[in-house]
């Protein structure tokens, strides 16, 4: 397959985000076991599995939102799971309240609340902050919108600028671009390009192989345990795919 | 004029009135919370689950002390809810409707049981005009905690309602944030107990602010126009039931439906926005 512009992998930047030995167990269910990676600053990366392989929960792991075994280091800080405040989770949107009356700009603001409590009248320094982080998604004239008037992509550019002013290094993006249409799905690449060019680190959940071979230069797969770590084309080869999504 | 005032002339009619004032100060508040984070069915059983506390408060502290024994029954509810639904195997829900039932039916029995002259009908279906100075004392008093408590943590409850898991991730205890906000809606249910009775308690909670969402697209803006509604609806029942000699409880609740209805109706006629709206709700 051709791959006409993939996302390049710096080889050089520092390591950002660094798992080790890292496991989740429901009770006596294996979730994910012994993972260990390291993503460097700059680096966009593709997390690939089938459904249940535990993409989710690995980066919920990460992010510090369920406890787990092993270390997992952040710009070279080991980091207790309930400090992962530079670690932004993005979540699918369904897991979002869709039904809840917000506007953009108050989703973002969100962020902000990772230095401190926020009142009812919001700091101008907050103010600018919401304001540059939704330029930074291109949706600079967007704040004073419903957030149920966005689009699918859209949605995710708000949560990836709530990400910003959180001030997070690393994204986990998880399932960034199912169920958006290929325009969309074009426009988060080019997001993606513009966050490794800031020096941010982006880790993107995908089920969808063609989408990851055609756009990324470095994918992890994984079923569980870590199954493949490098070039796409080499670890989602029809040869090594049946791997992956068997268990 | 005259019709507007003169139900307001005796000294009781305004200690109800006062009562009901705070009550339509506090509902919608609370309820666009309760609505948010689908506690609807949550808030009416612990409101029937009330019946016992009025019961024992009213054996054992009196009259003046019956939203006492509620306050404290519906504490009770939400420590037995925290318990028993914490098991990933139970639906939630299920779990309410047993504990719920169990306590309303508590009640009952044990209303059958103490000596009182008050009918059951009165703590179900409310009797505002006999509420006392004391009752008044307390619901201002819960009504400030919780107002206080909404207003300072404003910020933090749009966060952890909208993206519970995010909210975490920035540092919001959102397992304390809901324990504590069951505790208010314990409280908001006793508030409302004396205008409406416990059977109509979540009519009050959940009408003003569900109308108001109609026209909201921030949660500060539908507390707003929650509010004004509740005030509608309070005080237009009160003046209805007065007027017509109709029970003042029941009243209150039938205008929360009407109101809603009224404003769905002209919602779907006038916006073009609606359908997009109403997906959303």
């Amino acid at each position: 397959m051709q791959v006409a512009n993939p996302i390049s992998s710096p080889p050089t930047g520092e390591i950002l985000l660094s798992v080790d030995t890292l496991s989740v167990f429901y009770g006596e269910k294996v979730a994910v076991e012994n993972i260990s990676f390291d993503l460097r600053q700059g680096e966009v990366v593709a997390l690939v599995g089938p459904n249940g392989a535990g993409k989710s929960t690995l980066f919920k792991a990460l992010a510090g939102l369920i406890r787990h075994s092993g270390d997992v280091y952040v710009a070279g800080q080991h980091c207790h799971h309930l400090d992962r405040k530079r670690v932004g989770y993005i979540p699918q949107i369904t897991d979002a309240n869709l039904m809840f009356p917000i506007l953009v700009k108050d989703v973002v603001l969100a962020g902000r609340r990772r230095f401190g409590r926020i009142g009812f009248s919001v700091s101008k320094s907050d103010r600018n902050a919401v304001a540059q982080c939704l330029n930074e998604v291109d949706l600079a004239d967007a704040g004073n919108t419903p957030l149920s008037h966005l689009s699918g992509g859209q949605i995710q550019r708000v949560f990836i600028a709530r990400a910003i002013a959180q001030e997070a290094d690393v994204l986990l993006l998880d399932e960034a671009a199912s169920g958006i249409d290929q325009k969309h799905a074009d426009a988060l690449i080019e997001t993606f390009r513009r966050l490794a060019g800031q020096g941010r680190t982006v880790l993107l959940s995908s089920h969808n192989i063609s989408y990851v071979v055609e756009n990324f230069s470095r994918s992890l797969s994984l079923n569980a345990t870590l199954r493949g770590d490098g070039d796409p084309r080499e670890i989602l080869s029809p040869a090594r795919i049946t791997d992956v999504f068997s268990r | 004029m005259q019709w507007l005032l003169d139900p307001f002339s005796s000294s009781f009619a305004q200690r109800a009135a006062l009562e009901c004032f705070l009550v339509a100060l506090l509902a919608p508040n609370i309820g666009v919370w309760i609505i948010h984070r689908q506690l609807s069915y949550m808030a009416d059983a612990m409101s029937h689950s009330t019946l016992v506390g009025v019961a024992v408060g009213f054996a054992w502290l009196g009259r003046d002390y019956v939203l006492v024994g509620a306050l404290g029954a519906g504490l009770f509810m939400t420590a037995l809810i925290a318990l028993f639904g914490v098991s990933r195997n139970l639906p939630r829900d299920a779990v309410i409707a047993v504990i719920g039932s169990g306590l309303f039916a508590s009640g009952i029995i044990a209303l059958n049981k103490v000596d009182t002259n008050i009918s059951l009908t009165h703590f179900l279906f409310g009797q505002v005009l006999t509420v006392t100075q004391t009752d008044v004392q307390i619901t201002a008093l819960l009504v400030l905690v919780v107002l206080t408590y909404l207003f300072f943590n404003f910020r933090d409850l749009t966060f952890a309602t909208f993206d519970i898991l995010h909210s975490q991730q920035v540092g919001i205890k959102s397992r304390r944030q809901e324990a504590t906000l069951l505790v208010l809606i314990a409280m908001s249910v006793v508030v409302c107990i004396s205008s409406v009775g416990i059977v109509l308690t979540v009519s009050l909670l959940i009408a003003p602010s569900l109308t108001a969402r109609l026209f909201s697209i921030t949660v500060l803006r539908q507390c707003i126009i929650g509010t004004v509604i509740s005030l509608v609806q309070v005080f237009g029942g009160f003046l209805v039931a007065f007027h017509l000699n109709y029970p003042p409880g029941p009243t209150i609740a039938v205008a929360g439906t009407v109101i809603f209805t009224i404003f769905y109706t002209v919602a779907v006629l006038l916006k073009d926005d609606f359908k997009v709206q109403r997906h959303s709700i």
